[in-house]
């Protein structure tokens, strides 16, 4: 998702100045450059547009000041150009050095069955990867040896700095008006939601046009009631996991209870996700799921706070992933220094970058302010939260290829009440099944 | 096509050629007066040799590759196993492939059936001689067709958004019990979507037209107007067949158009909601980018390719039957 933050340049500047951590760490390889020696270090990834891309820019300008002849070549296509495409680019002769695939079976997955990517393992150890982040970050970007499963075994790409939790943002104005806390809970949240509807006001926005949103109120009910590590095994094809034994079938009636109820705004597959942001930033809604980065104008986001559904334990449990996983390409001749320019930009360094334009980074970033953003400092505060608890899960659609495709149409039809929730999870396990074989 | 008779068109040049005489061009050299051809003048064939090597390149050889991965389960990296009739088989049982081929029907008749009968008409109203103002209507009527699908796509989600200019419309004039939500129903999205492309379509349909209407000789209008013929009936006895070989044309391509439907329908509602607008388009691209099953991909594309040709053929021979009987 892309971020709207106001730029500070002066602070990214002073930022880039401050010593990199772990640059030209620990000795020399044979895929350093020598004295003297220009190189040229080809980097893709999906963003180009917004502080995400000029977050890549300013850190790679920043990579190459501290590494002499070295030069960054960036491309940066559209998302779904890399996830349509990431393939047969990391299969090319000319494939560019370092490559950002999504992580799941569409990306990594494959990569890394195809013999794609560089394994990473060595690297992490090297720059101490696995302390750095939580595991249940890092678990996204491994592949098993024998390609069946995900979540264990080798580390094929390493997280960029830039986080990607999912979240509820709510309207404080509003809130207060009604004379409502922040919930944690799911009971919490329907709660609100049943005070916000019988005062008229629409209860979560939503838009499902483009069927994407209706993800994040799914995940974070899933969340509420099923346990992470549970999640993740499932997502991870790890045992003998069924859609059904995760909770699926109670949290999509859930949904459907919430669409019949008009928790949804009327029409809600007519809106585009955009538009459903649009009436929540205009202060026609009292919650909006959406990942992190949506915001307004300043007015708009001083009247706007986030959370997340705690875990069914309590714990602050939140579905999220790298929102730029980076991996090193079979071709690449300078492995190392691609090795150093992944541990740059997942470093403090690039997270205080990322703090400075109003990116949510994946670690705690010390020395960084997050500067009188409201909205911001909740979205850090809750990223922090769910990092220190190690709360991560994978998103549910990375279990399979086809599941996030499949979960959208049956998504629609659920919350039109034209699909029962038990079907709704038997089309889900359908998708699965054909996937993992069982 | 078969030659016409030769001695009916006999000058006292010698043989003329048909075409020249009924476009008016002066009569050609004689076909006896020709110099013998060469036994082997490799001419001809080295002048369209560039052509043909690009044709070649460009559509055979992808032609004959997509066809041999439609029998195999390549996923568009490493080796493509062989994978029999099982994609082709599989288009028949996946009950969204069986959906998205009977959207394909819904599509042709706004794809191609109401583009046609309204640029007929159009083209038959605007299209008589010393119509006032006729450039600027024809200009107007074609926009749409040189638009991008995005503007397109822009201008039609704003129309039709729940609370849009439409809905707004219709409840201001009082006829509120029409408002729907145009493009998240399950009834009716793919019918919306269709008059889209309708509207899209119709441009090049009234223009295709207007340029037939162009060619027809003004004595059979002047005949007709003698003999008393209302506007109607100039229309039926004149007009529309003498736009036999246009509306082969419009036809043919508006048909191949509603069997690749995909930018329109993928910019708005990816085929939902739930696969209620999905086509075979979408579920080609689906398969290949998605599934990463470009077998399947390929066998969709080789169904949507026979298909295409079938509809072309078949409308040749309803058209030249007619010509020459």
């Amino acid at each position: 998702m892309k971020h709207r933050r106001h730029v500070l340049p002066l602070a990214v500047v002073a930022t880039l100045a401050l010593p990199p951590a772990g640059a030209m760490a620990q000795g020399s390889s044979r895929h350093l450059p020598a004295q003297g020696q220009h190189i040229t270090l080809t980097e893709l990834d999906w963003n180009p547009t917004g502080p995400d891309s000029t977050f890549f820019n300013e850190v790679n300008k920043a990579f190459e000041q501290q590494h002499p002849g070295v030069t960054v070549q960036r491309t940066a296509i559209s998302f779904n150009a890399d996830v349509s495409t990431i393939r047969l680019r990391a299969a090319s002769p000319s494939a560019p050095c370092i490559i950002g695939a999504n992580e799941g079976w569409s990306g990594v997955g494959a990569l890394a069955k195809d013999n794609l990517l560089v394994p990473l393992n060595k690297y992490a150890q090297q720059y101490h990867w696995f302390t750095r982040y939580p595991t249940a970050v890092l678990a996204q970007q491994m592949v098993s040896a024998n390609g069946k499963e995900l979540g264990t075994g080798t580390l094929y790409e390493m997280a960029t700095v830039l986080a990607g939790p999912q979240s509820i943002y709510y309207n404080k104005q509003l809130l207060s008006q009604l004379h409502l806390a922040v919930p944690s809970t799911l009971a919490q949240l329907e709660h609100d939601m049943a005070v916000a509807k019988a005062h008229g006001i629409v209860p979560m926005e939503l838009g499902l046009q483009d069927q994407v949103q209706i993800t994040v109120p799914l995940y974070q009910v899933l969340d509420a009631v099923t346990p992470a590590k549970q999640l993740s095994n499932f997502v991870y094809g790890i045992g003998k996991p069924t859609v059904a034994s995760i909770g699926m079938t109670k949290a999509a009636g859930v949904i459907q209870t919430w669409a019949k109820d008009g928790y949804f705004p009327k029409d809600e597959l007519g809106i585009s996700s955009s538009q459903a942001q649009n009436n929540f930033f205009a202060g026609q809604g009292l919650f909006f799921p959406a990942w992190p980065g949506y915001s307004g104008t300043a007015a708009q986001d001083a009247r706007t706070g986030v959370f997340a559904l705690d875990g069914p334990n309590g714990r602050a449990e939140d579905q999220d992933n790298s929102n730029q996983p980076l991996g090193i390409t079979r071709s690449c001749k300078y492995v190392s220094l691609a090795a150093q320019y992944l541990n740059y930009v997942s470093g403090p360094a690039a997270g205080r970058v990322a703090v400075h334009l109003g990116l949510v980074p994946q670690i705690s970033v010390q020395g960084s302010s997050a500067g009188g953003d409201l909205l911001f400092r909740s979205e850090l505060g809750l990223a922090n939260r769910v990092a220190a608890s190690n709360g991560y899960v994978p998103y549910f659609d990375l279990s399979t290829l086809t599941m996030l495709t499949t979960l959208e149409r049956a998504g629609q039809s659920l919350v039109a009440g034209r699909m029962t929730p038990q079907a709704f999870t038997a089309a889900l396990q359908s998708d699965y099944s054909a996937f993992h074989g069982s | 096509m078969p030659s016409t008779a030769p001695d009916v068109l006999l000058t006292d040049a010698g043989l003329v050629r048909p075409a020249s005489v009924a476009a008016g061009i002066a009569p050609g050299p004689a076909v006896a007066s020709r110099p013998r051809r060469r036994k082997t003048d490799l001419w001809p064939y080295l002048y369209v040799l560039p052509v043909l090597a690009v044709f070649g390149v460009f559509l055979l050889v992808p032609l004959v590759q997509g066809i041999w991965y439609s029998f195999t389960s390549w996923d568009g990296i490493g080796p493509a196993p062989w994978a029999g009739l099982s994609n082709y088989i599989s288009i028949w049982t996946n009950p969204v492939m069986r959906e998205g081929l009977a959207n394909t029907g819904v599509l042709v008749l706004f794809y191609a059936g109401a583009p046609i009968v309204a640029g007929l008409f159009t083209a038959a109203l605007i299209g008589r001689r010393g119509m006032r103002g006729m450039g600027f209507y024809r200009t107007v009527l074609f926009l749409p067709q040189v638009l991008s699908s995005v503007v397109v796509i822009v201008i039609w989600r704003l129309l039709l958004a729940p609370a849009g200019p439409v809905n707004q419309s219709l409840g201001a004039m009082g006829l509120g019990f029409l408002r729907a939500d145009w493009l998240g129903s399950f009834s009716i999205t793919l019918d919306v979507l269709g008059l889209i492309g309708s509207w899209v379509a119709f441009g090049f349909c009234m223009l295709l037209f207007l340029a037939g209407i162009q060619a027809i000789p003004t004595e059979l209008y002047d005949a007709a107007k003698v003999d008393g013929a209302s506007p109607v009936r100039e229309f039926f006895a004149v007009t529309l067949p003498g736009l036999r070989g246009q509306m082969a044309v419009a036809m043919t391509l508006s048909v191949i158009g509603a069997f690749q439907a995909f930018d329109i329908i993928w910019l708005v509602t990816q085929g939902g909601p739930g696969t209620s607008s999905v086509t075979p388009a979408i579920n080609l691209y689906n398969d290949a980018f998605v599934s990463q099953n470009v077998g399947a991909a390929a066998a969709m594309g080789v169904v949507m390719l026979g298909a295409s040709l079938v509809v072309t053929l078949v409308i040749v021979r309803l058209v030249e039957g007619r010509r020459n009987a």
